[in-house]
């Protein structure tokens, strides 16, 4: 049976409790929504006593399945003011799943005046809390190090930077990444990072167990044939997958050529200069001294990753995607990898969302605080976050912060939260998410890109409706750059399911259970103050064309009001 | 007759969704089963294929489920 650890901050206390009967079942975003529903006052501060932050394993950790071993963290948002979750890799899930531990819930608030901790799991399963006094103001690559130093180099390490302890709306969380070691897996979104850091908690350490704990199932056997036929699948299609073959950054050579690749500020101006970021540069680039095909949690099939290097062969970063790429990228006139990777590394470094970071670069060089696609004084920019600067900490305070501080008029977020990857005007149905989705402007809600992306507007509501379920399914269970294969197998997923944990679900069941997750987000949203008129698409995609296609945001926004 | 992606298809009684995608993964025309499908113009979810029937004379329109990251 899995255990729940119960932290109170303010008074150290450690708990250990049974996992609730009525939560069985759940894992990753879906436990996260009943868990924020059933304890969190939805109108709390994000940053104050009542809020409170939870750490969990999918639903399937532990068990084999196909790039299981996920990570969820879910609190309010101090950036969106409304539920978040926000999904990781790296080695933790399973570090913590082998302690036989579904999820870790911090609440209250130490005093202001106290020190920070960090939650040691010692492998022989005993947990405290330790002093971090030494470890204040140190940043995640060099928090990571210390705590291998300390704690043995096989350690997974979940852990804030300067930017969560400065309680940064724009901080992430870092885990370890499964091989290298290194804090390069973001829980990025939402501004998670200060949530933890609000609590006193500078990290937690997670030895690797004495004896490693196995999930229990309903029937062993039926699951092991079904897992062996689904992780087969995805090794299958794995071949062939550009996702596989390159990485996230192969979506350039699509959103490049289409202008659907954010530039400018979301201008859409498309320059010759993306070549240099389609995938044969970006294969030169990896593998100029790393790797590509880097699996970034035990048990992934699909490896999407990669070790990025620098000119001395020393790792630079890894996990470096399209979303970095595109917003601390083209977002911004840069157009080399090498400068990208280098932002990538510092936001990982400091524990900021590379997303929301890029889309507030941007809006420096529009309110002219430095030029457009000026490399070396971008990097000074975040050179002020590291710092501290007061801009450092304006730029740390999100999007939306920087836009208004500025009085610009073009700030591309929905529910102050920056958009991704994707420009809505060439994308309407992944626009329709943006702005409707639980989640704010978020590309793992539920994305339509692709080859046959709806344009009519029915068609689109449709197609986005049904991404953000199948997004939030994925969330919950496994990664979600498998759906492109399990996608098409519901009804063994939900064999596989009943393997586990009894019961007599099919696809249908599956499709209801995120249904029910997505209802309790929208709960907690309306609780929290959210409203239907709410759900907005900044103006100016409604009223500039995209350059590529001629045409504009044209969902009406009455439509959007669900 | 059925029509999927402008090509036409016998139509075959009792066949679902899902099992008309896993014919035409077969045939090779899609390399994945996971797919959004649009029947007559409305979107069927990934689990509905399992459940609905295919008529004589729909239009289906499929395409690759979406991804990105």
């Amino acid at each position: 049976m899995w255990k729940t650890i119960r932290i109170n901050a303010k008074k150290d206390l450690i708990k250990t409790e049974e996992y609730k009967d009525a939560y069985m079942g759940l894992g990753g975003r879906g436990l996260i929504a009943q868990f924020l529903n059933d304890e969190v006052n939805p109108d709390c501060d994000p940053l104050g006593e009542e809020a409170k932050i939870i750490i969990c394993t999918s639903m399937f950790a532990g068990s084999g399945l196909v790039c299981a071993n996920r990570l969820s963290v879910g609190a309010k948002s101090p950036l969106t003011g409304g539920i978040k979750e926000s999904n990781v890799g790296g080695s933790a899930a399973k570090a913590l799943s082998d302690h036989n531990i579904r999820s870790i819930i911090i609440e209250s608030k130490p005093k202001t005046d106290e020190m920070m901790k960090i939650i040691l799991i010692r492998s022989d399963g005993t947990i405290s809390l330790e002093d971090a006094t030494s470890y204040q103001g140190m940043n995640n690559y060099e928090f990571v190090e210390n705590m291998q130093k300390k704690y043995s180099e096989s350690i997974s390490v979940i852990s804030i930077g300067v930017a969560g302890e400065r309680l940064y709306k724009n901080s992430s969380l870092q885990i370890t990444e499964y091989g290298t070691n290194y804090p390069c897996r973001a829980a990025g979104r939402g501004g998670l990072g200060s949530v933890l850091g609000s609590k006193g908690i500078k990290g937690i350490v997670i030895q690797q167990a004495d004896e490693k704990s196995k999930p229990e199932y309903a029937d062993r056997e039926k699951f092991s044939k079904i897992r062996k036929v689904l992780n087969k699948s995805v090794a299958e299609a794995s071949k062939t997958n550009p996702y596989s073959l390159i990485g996230t950054a192969n979506t350039v050579d699509k959103t490049g050529v289409a202008g659907i690749i954010p530039t400018h500020n979301f201008t859409g101006t498309i320059s010759e200069k993306i070549e240099n970021l389609k995938s044969d540069k970006f294969m030169d680039f990896v593998n100029k001294n790393g790797k590509n095909q880097q699996p970034c949690q035990v048990g992934c099939l699909i490896k999407c990753s990669n070790i990025i290097k620098d000119n001395d062969g020393k790792f630079l970063t890894g996990g470096f995607e399209y979303e970095t790429i595109a917003l601390c990228g083209p977002n911004c006139d840069i157009y080399d990898f090498e400068t990208i990777a280098r932002m990538d590394r510092i936001c990982d470094d400091l524990g900021l969302d590379t997303i929301e970071t890029g889309a507030s670069i941007a809006l420096c060089m529009e309110a002219e605080i430095i030029p457009w696609g000026d490399a070396n004084a971008a990097l000074k920019l975040y050179q002020q976050i590291a710092d501290g600067t007061e801009l450092g900490n304006l730029i740390g305070q999100g999007t939306v912060a920087v836009g208004e501080y500025y009085k610009i008029k073009r700030i591309p977020t929905c529910k102050n939260q920056a958009m991704p990857g994707y420009d809505p005007r060439g994308t309407i149905g992944t626009g329709f998410t943006y702005a409707t989705s639980s989640m704010g402007a978020d590309h793992t809600a539920g994305i339509t890109l692709g080859k046959d992306d709806p344009t009519d507007l029915i068609g689109a509501v449709q197609t986005s409706n049904i991404m953000q379920h199948i997004f939030a399914m994925a969330d919950s269970m496994t990664c979600m750059m498998t759906m492109p294969t399990l996608g098409g197998q519901l009804d063994q997923l939900a064999e596989l399911y009943n393997a586990m944990y009894g019961g007599n679900l099919n696809a249908d069941g599956l499709f209801a259970a995120a249904d029910r997750t997505l209802k309790m987000e929208h709960e907690f949203n309306k609780k929290a103050g959210w409203k239907k008129e709410d759900n907005r698409i900044p103006e100016f995609f409604r009223t500039e064309p995209l350059p590529s296609t001629g045409k504009t945001f044209d969902i009406p926004a009455e439509m959007m009001e669900v | 007759m059925i029509t999927v992606n402008d090509q036409q298809y016998e139509f075959v009684e009792s066949m679902t969704i899902a099992g008309l995608l896993d014919f035409i993964k077969i045939q090779q025309v899609m390399s994945t089963s996971a797919l959004l499908v649009r029947v007559n113009d409305e979107v069927i979810s990934p689990a509905a294929v399992h459940q609905v029937f295919i008529n004589d004379g729909d239009i289906l329109k499929i395409r690759n489920l979406p991804m990105g990251g």
